[in-house]
């Protein structure tokens, strides 16, 4: 919805790139703010790459502060929707940094969490302390999320290693996320499996059916 | 018991354990078949000589009796043995098959291990080495096709030279040098006019000889000294027929000239190393993925001795003892550091720049990098250091197309961890944060050994701004934050609007900026001359830094400033700046720090924007 996209100027175009403006002569491209939080090296940036540019990048840097994506999913239906990707920092001092992004109402930090519609929550299935820290970060958005209703998603990444490696099973993944009431994928940014598009698939239709098209709006 | 069995004791366990699971076998002795046969279970006798297993034993053979009658002779002379004993035995040659058999696949399995752990480590020595190779390759192939469009320009020029100048090549060696030495001054001046580079890196450039690169390449060896040889090679192009000489596999036919063989050589590997680091900035600056073998010929260049000399005799004193930072006054030593520090002087330049007013000493390196951080759960006899986490899981991430550099060169990852660590211990109220490995890792880079880099890195981290942003003191990074957005609306008010618009923060770039000191967002060349003005401004000149690359992008995408996203280009800056423009815009912003500084003082009088 071209109007929904910003607040105070509803006529700007956007022109992003073309399905937008598609999108906007047909009045129905909506935004959402999608979360990717996890501790350090997880693979969080990874998983980011590889849907929005569908590359691997072995030489990964580690995130300093937060980066942001943005990309179209478009739906069977004709609408499409616009995802904006952010890509948070996993370090424990960024979780010390916690009231930096998340609980000061300063209008010079962005909290992070305010207005994201989805949060995918990662953990490495080689480290199985991302996974007890996963409830750490839960309650995290549970503190500082000012939506409701927002979509909680818990992944297991690095899905590819060997079997020696794996620390975490698929079944206990699953189980983890079942005692929580939340939906599950095990991913691999490194191999191209489809696991993210599928995973970022069924995130989009979820956030499409829970919230109305006057929620969508882009609040980056 | 031994081990071993013996056979004897085998055939026993053979027949007996038959006899056990209740199968028709022959059973040794026919005087115990006959006893057995009239024997009564429950006779006393019996009993008080074996124990209880005999009775079932009994019971089993009366059943077998008749079959046992037949049992074959040879058997039969066997000494009666002790049933009682013989199932004892049963159960212990049992347990010590398995035992023996477990051993035995353990080792065979260690022994498999062993081999593919040692299989594993040479291929994973070998993949190193192919990928310095690919990596080297790479380089030659982009060095050649540089060197061949260039020479084809240096040879016109050269020519006609050499047409006007031909008498010179008679004269005698001493007069033919002076005459070289002018020669290459002159070709330098055409090379700045042809590549707008730094002068420093190039005033002591020569003209090379085109030809062999890979041999000299293999040979490069970063950081070998070599800033004080003196090239004379530029005569050696008037000299040899370039072009043909690409067959040639030895020096002989390049070194027949006036100087010895050897020393020829050598300056032919500087000469080709200096076109490779001509070649870089030309071509692929802004690569995120430099191989290796590029930042070595980063560290090749060869520069003006004079230049040099000059930084080392006046320079250098000025900035060391210099009374009460006098130095940042002086306009000369602004205009060199604008210019850029010679690669070589860098990491010295920097130490003085930057200063020890920690008076952090090597050996409080050598305390903290391991104090009281030694883990002895894990080995008491040889207690590791403590390692975090998260160092560990940074190191790799720090610089990944530089990777092999680290592992390369007397492990620079080593010295990182070490740096890190010892931060880490020494300011425990902050410990690690992510972003510190990258300033650490450039540092390694030009400072050399670890304890110096240490000593600047506390220092810089000691620069209020960049402190207050590692400490995560938030009233102090919003003053930071203030001021930028004060500035950013004057000088890109477009690129401003539109941040505003998306309602983005600028905290979103500048934080990372402030604490990597733009070193993980730009590449490392441009970086190391941002550094090199950031520590003789001050850490004003940061925020000017910051504002200056958004005014840049801005006058860049000025055409579609309404419509492009704003943040992505921030986010992606590396890719549109060059570095020359930079610089000149770094120059020409009407920003003064002092204006900066005046800003920070009356904090309050600016409004809250956004």
């Amino acid at each position: 919805m071209g109007n929904c996209n910003k607040k105070g100027k509803p006529s700007r175009p956007s022109v992003r790139d073309p399905i937008n403006i598609r999108g906007d002569k047909e009045n129905k491209v909506s935004y959402a703010k999608v979360v990717l939080i996890g501790n350090s090296g997880v693979g969080k940036t990874s998983i980011a790459q590889r849907f929005i540019e569908g590359k691997f990048d072995e030489n990964n840097k580690n995130t300093v502060g937060a980066s942001y994506f943005q990309k179209n999913i478009s739906f069977k239906d004709g609408s499409s929707l616009c995802l904006y990707i952010w890509d948070t920092a996993g370090g424990e001092k960024f979780q010390a940094l916690a009231p930096l992004y998340y609980r000061v109402k300063s209008k010079y930090i962005i909290n992070i969490f305010q207005n994201a519609h989805a949060a995918v929550v990662c953990y490495s299935v080689t480290d199985d302390d991302s996974l007890k820290q996963i409830d750490t970060w839960l309650n995290k958005l549970d503190e500082h999320g000012n939506i409701a209703k927002m979509i909680k998603v818990v992944v297991g990444n690095k899905s590819d290693v060997d079997k020696s490696e794996r620390r975490v099973d698929l079944k206990e993944g699953k189980l983890f996320a079942q005692q929580r009431d939340l939906p599950f994928f095990e991913t691999s940014a490194l191999l191209n499996d489809g696991s993210i598009d599928e995973l970022f698939q069924k995130l989009a239709s979820q956030i499409k059916q829970s919230f109305t098209k006057e929620e969508l709006h882009a609040t980056v | 018991m031994n081990p071993v069995i013996t056979k004897e004791e085998q055939t026993q366990l053979t027949t007996l354990s038959a006899n056990f699971f209740n199968q028709p076998a022959p059973i040794n002795d026919l005087k115990i078949g006959k006893i057995k046969s009239t024997s009564n279970p429950f006779r006393m006798p019996f009993s008080s000589n074996n124990n209880k297993m005999p009775v079932i034993q009994q019971q089993r053979s009366d059943s077998k009796s008749e079959d046992q009658k037949y049992s074959p002779p040879s058997s039969a002379q066997k000494p009666k043995p002790q049933v009682i004993d013989v199932n004892q035995m049963i159960i212990k040659l049992e347990r010590k098959l398995v035992k023996i058999r477990d051993d035995n696949r353990l080792k065979e399995k260690e022994q498999q291990m062993f081999q593919l752990r040692k299989e594993i480590k040479e291929l994973e020595q070998d993949l190193l080495l192919t990928k310095i190779d690919l990596a080297q390759a790479k380089g030659e192939l982009d060095e050649y096709e540089y060197q061949i469009d260039e020479y084809k320009r240096v040879i016109k020029q050269e020519n006609q030279d050499s047409q006007n100048s031909s008498t010179d090549q008679t004269q005698d060696k001493e007069s033919s040098r002076s005459q070289r030495n002018q020669s290459k001054t002159k070709t330098v001046f055409k090379y700045k006019n042809m590549i707008k580079y730094p002068v420093s890196l190039l005033t002591k450039t020569q003209i090379v000889n085109q030809v062999k690169v890979p041999k000299f390449l293999k040979k490069l060896n970063p950081f070998s000294g070599n800033s004080g040889n003196s090239g004379h090679s530029s005569q050696n192009v008037l000299d040899d027929p370039i072009f043909g000489s690409d067959s040639i596999d030895d020096t002989p036919k390049n070194t027949n000239k006036k100087q010895p063989d050897n020393l020829q050589f050598s300056e032919l590997d500087m000469g080709i190393s200096t076109t490779v680091s001509m070649a870089a900035p030309m071509r692929d600056i802004r690569q995120e993925t430099l191989s290796a073998a590029v930042y070595l010929n980063y560290f090749q260049k060869t520069h003006d001795e004079k230049h040099i000399d000059q930084w080392f005799k006046v320079y250098i004193p000025l900035i060391k003892e210099g009374y009460d930072e006098e130095f940042r006054k002086n306009k000369k030593l602004k205009q060199e550091i604008v210019s850029g520090i010679p690669v070589p002087l860098r990491g010295q330049v920097w130490q003085a720049l930057v200063g020890n007013k920690l008076r952090i000493s090597s050996f409080l390196f050598q305390v903290f990098k391991d104090n009281g951080q030694h883990d002895y759960n894990m080995d008491p006899d040889n207690p590791r250091i403590k390692l975090n986490p998260l160092i560990e899981e940074d190191i790799p991430r720090t610089f990944p197309h530089l990777n092999d550099l680290f592992e390369e060169i007397q492990s620079l990852s080593t010295s990182l961890r070490e740096i890190l660590l010892a931060y880490q211990n020494f300011r425990q109220d902050i410990g690690y944060v992510q972003g510190m490995s990258y300033v650490a890792g450039m540092l390694l880079l030009h400072c050399g050994p670890p304890e110096e880099c240490f000593k600047v890195f506390c220092n810089i981290l000691n620069m209020e701004i960049i402190f207050n942003f590692y400490n995560f003191k938030i009233s102090e990074i919003n003053k930071t934050y203030k001021v930028y957005w004060k500035l950013l609306k004057e000088q890109a008010p477009l690129l401003y609007d539109n941040l505003k618009a998306d309602n983005v923060s600028c905290s979103v770039f500048l934080f990372e900026w402030v604490l990597t000191l733009f070193s993980s967002s730009f590449e490392i060349e441009i970086c190391t001359y941002l550094w090199d003005q950031i520590f003789f401004f001050g850490d004003m000149y940061i925020v000017k830094i910051a504002v200056t690359i958004c005014y840049l992008l801005q006058k860049k995408f000025i055409n579609e400033i309404k419509t492009v996203d704003g943040l992505a280009i921030i986010k992606k800056g590396r890719l549109h700046l060059q570095k020359d423009e930079l610089f000149d815009a770094l120059n020409k912003i009407k920003l003064d720090l002092s204006y900066i500084e005046s800003l920070y003082a009356k904090l309050d009088a600016i409004e809250d924007e956004q």
